[in-house]
């Protein structure tokens, strides 16, 4: 199952970002020689490494926690066993598909390829899209970061409260189509893939629990490496905006009940933070974003972003992604702008 | 390639491993993270440790085909299965991927670590509203203690909460911190400041003390002092914010704990 993702990673334009970053900051240091002298840029550098660091060291027990809750789900996890139990009508579907994250833990990587297995099991569509878009954020390693970061505040229940709301709603309207291979492109319902899958399969119940454990580390440490670069990077973007950008400079971008919505958006799904670890990130915006900018950074990031992106085309329809992006959006630009501009948090 | 990769990432979890108790041990953590979490980093140390010895391990016995032979029905189907799994690279992370979790890793050994001082503050400003967070526990606490023992972050919480900080004005002060030259302000005044950390560093939020004091100037920007002296009621750009007349000013060493928990 985590072949498909693997093959898709590769096309990942994280790379580039990457690089770009670099370039900026070198420059950025250049000039910075040039104004200040060493002594100012050595503070700064300082200043960045200590911002990093502290992100990297809060999150790192999350990151792991949540590749081996990826590692046991795979391993030990057989989604078949739960279709048959699944509520078939579309809403309370999708309700218990929005939380069926709380009892298995994947983050936005893992969950592509698991909510297709259960569509292709038979789980309603409901369940499916529902599960898709909720379980990164509402599983419990996330709730125990998101705490963590913010504590029992708006933006811990909030994410919660509109994390369900869209992934309900989106589920919802798309269980509304009665046959769940719909949904699913044609790649995903025949071809090597399955058969691979299948395969897997039969290999994982051959293996003795001790080769299940041993199993289940390596793919726990492969996941961390996995999930955990976009950390770094992300965490690399929140100290560079903290360190070297003065806040007045970002203060029309991060205070604008529309603008500063959009500008966390965006950083979402360029940045693709692990949802297990996103809040960190989420935490250093805190200070100079609204506070509906910081809640759709949490809420929609989880949902969409460029690996999952590269995922859904590969799993489902093309008319199906498109809404599955598109309505999200939509629905936590809304919320984000509705709660600057009424709620008073 | 297969082998080295994985090699390279024990390696990087033994460092981890290794930098995170290092940092315990030295109490530098304290620089980084809010002091009540730090049971959680030195289990994720452990964690670092047990997986790192384990990849290691696992890449070692693969690599002898000894040993392979040796254990091979038990290591076999489960290394089949991995392979089947991810094809050519293990996780299919490349090595550049391999190499960023190094980064922040190789940042915290070149880098010396240091706490966010006065440099930091020119990029946020002094916060004079004291962060919500204190709301719950705040004031009532405060109220109690002796006003000597109040902490920057007590009176900053204290000012902001009162509806009339003039209740204040006379009560005797005894704070630490380091020192902000901020240039908004005269010769002879300067911040005695603090970063409150909830998390960690990254929602690091500056507060300040105006103190007046005429050898204010001559204070060494970033250098810790203990000010001692009575509070007014003191308004820089139009903010309300709690003010110290020193009586003594003296440089003190940086503490253990840098910064403020709440």
């Amino acid at each position: 199952m985590a072949q498909l993702s693997v093959q898709l990673r590769k096309q990942n334009p994280a790379r580039w970002l990457f690089a770009g970053g670099l370039v900026l900051l070198a420059s950025w240091i250049a000039l910075g020689v040039v104004q200040g002298g060493w002594l100012r840029v050595f503070e700064q550098i300082s200043n960045f490494s200590t911002v990093v660091l502290g992100i990297f060291i809060e999150g790192a027990p999350f990151l792991l926690l949540g590749s081996l809750g990826s590692a046991v789900m795979e391993v030990f996890f057989k989604p078949e066993e739960i279709c048959q139990a699944l509520p078939k009508r579309s809403l309370p579907g999708a309700f218990v598909g929005a939380l069926l994250g709380l009892f298995f833990p994947v983050c936005e990587c893992g969950v592509v390829p698991l909510s297709r297995r259960l569509l292709q099991k038979g789980a309603p569509p409901s369940v499916g899209i529902a599960f898709l878009l909720g379980a990164p954020a509402l599983n419990p390693v996330v709730l125990a970061s998101t705490f963590v970061a913010f504590g029992w505040g708006p933006i811990f229940w909030g994410r919660i409260v509109f994390t369900l709301l869209i992934a309900t709603i989106t589920g919802a309207v798309l269980g509304l189509q009665k046959d769940p291979k719909a949904l699913l492109n044609h790649t995903s319902l025949v071809s090597v893939d399955i058969s691979l899958l299948d395969e897997t399969h039969k290999t994982e119940e051959a293996l003795s629990l001790s080769q299940k454990i041993s199993r289940a580390a390596s793919i726990t440490v492969e996941e961390f490496f996995e999930i955990g670069r976009f950390f770094v990077l992300g965490a690399s973007l929140a100290a560079v905006m903290q360190t070297f950008i003065p806040q007045t400079v970002l203060f029309s971008l991060s205070r604008g009940p529309v603008l500063s919505v959009l500008t966390l958006i965006a950083l979402a799904v360029l940045l693709s933070v692990c949802s297990t670890v996103d809040a960190f990130i989420a935490l250093s915006f805190a200070g100079s974003f609204t506070t509906g900018a910081v809640l759709a950074f949490l809420v929609f990031g989880p949902m969409v972003d460029i690996k999952s992106t590269f995922l859904f085309l590969h799993v489902f329809q093309r008319k199906n992604v498109l809404f599955l992006i598109l309505f999200p959006l939509l629905l936590t630009i809304l919320i984000g702008i509705f709660l600057n501009l009424n709620v008073n948090i | 390639m297969n082998k080295t990769i994985r090699r390279l990432q024990g390696l990087i979890f033994l460092g981890w491993a290794f930098f995170l108790v290092q940092k315990i041990e030295s109490g530098e953590i304290l620089f980084y993270i809010n002091q009540r979490y730090i049971l959680l980093v030195f289990l994720g140390a452990l964690a670092f440790l047990g997986f790192g010895l384990a990849t290691l391990v696992k890449a070692q016995k693969n690599a002898n085909p000894l040993a392979a032979a040796h254990h091979h029905q038990d290591a076999d189907p489960a290394e089949n299965g991995s392979a089947h799994h991810h094809p050519g690279s293990p996780g299919g992370v490349p090595a550049w991927g391999t190499l960023v979790l190094a980064v922040p890793l190789l940042l915290g050994l070149v880098i010396p670590s240091r706490p966010l001082g006065s440099s930091a503050m020119s990029n946020r400003g002094v916060n004079a509203a004291a962060p919500l967070i204190r709301k719950s526990n705040g004031p009532v606490t405060s109220l109690t203690q002796s006003t000597t023992d109040r902490s920057v972050l007590d009176w900053v919480s204290l000012f902001s909460s009162a509806s009339d900080p003039g209740i204040y004005q006379g009560q005797a002060a005894r704070v630490t911190g380091f020192v902000f030259h901020d240039p908004r302000l005269p010769k002879s005044q300067f911040f005695v400041s603090r970063f409150v950390i909830t998390c960690c560093v990254a929602d690091a939020s500056a507060l300040g003390i105006l103190v007046d004091w005429n050898a204010a100037e001559k204070l060494p920007e970033n250098g810790w002092v203990e000010v001692k002296g009575s509070i007014f009621t003191a308004t820089v750009s139009g903010q309300v914010l709690p003010g110290i007349h020193a009586q003594a000013v003296e440089t003190i060493p940086t503490p253990d704990q840098p910064y403020l928990f709440p």
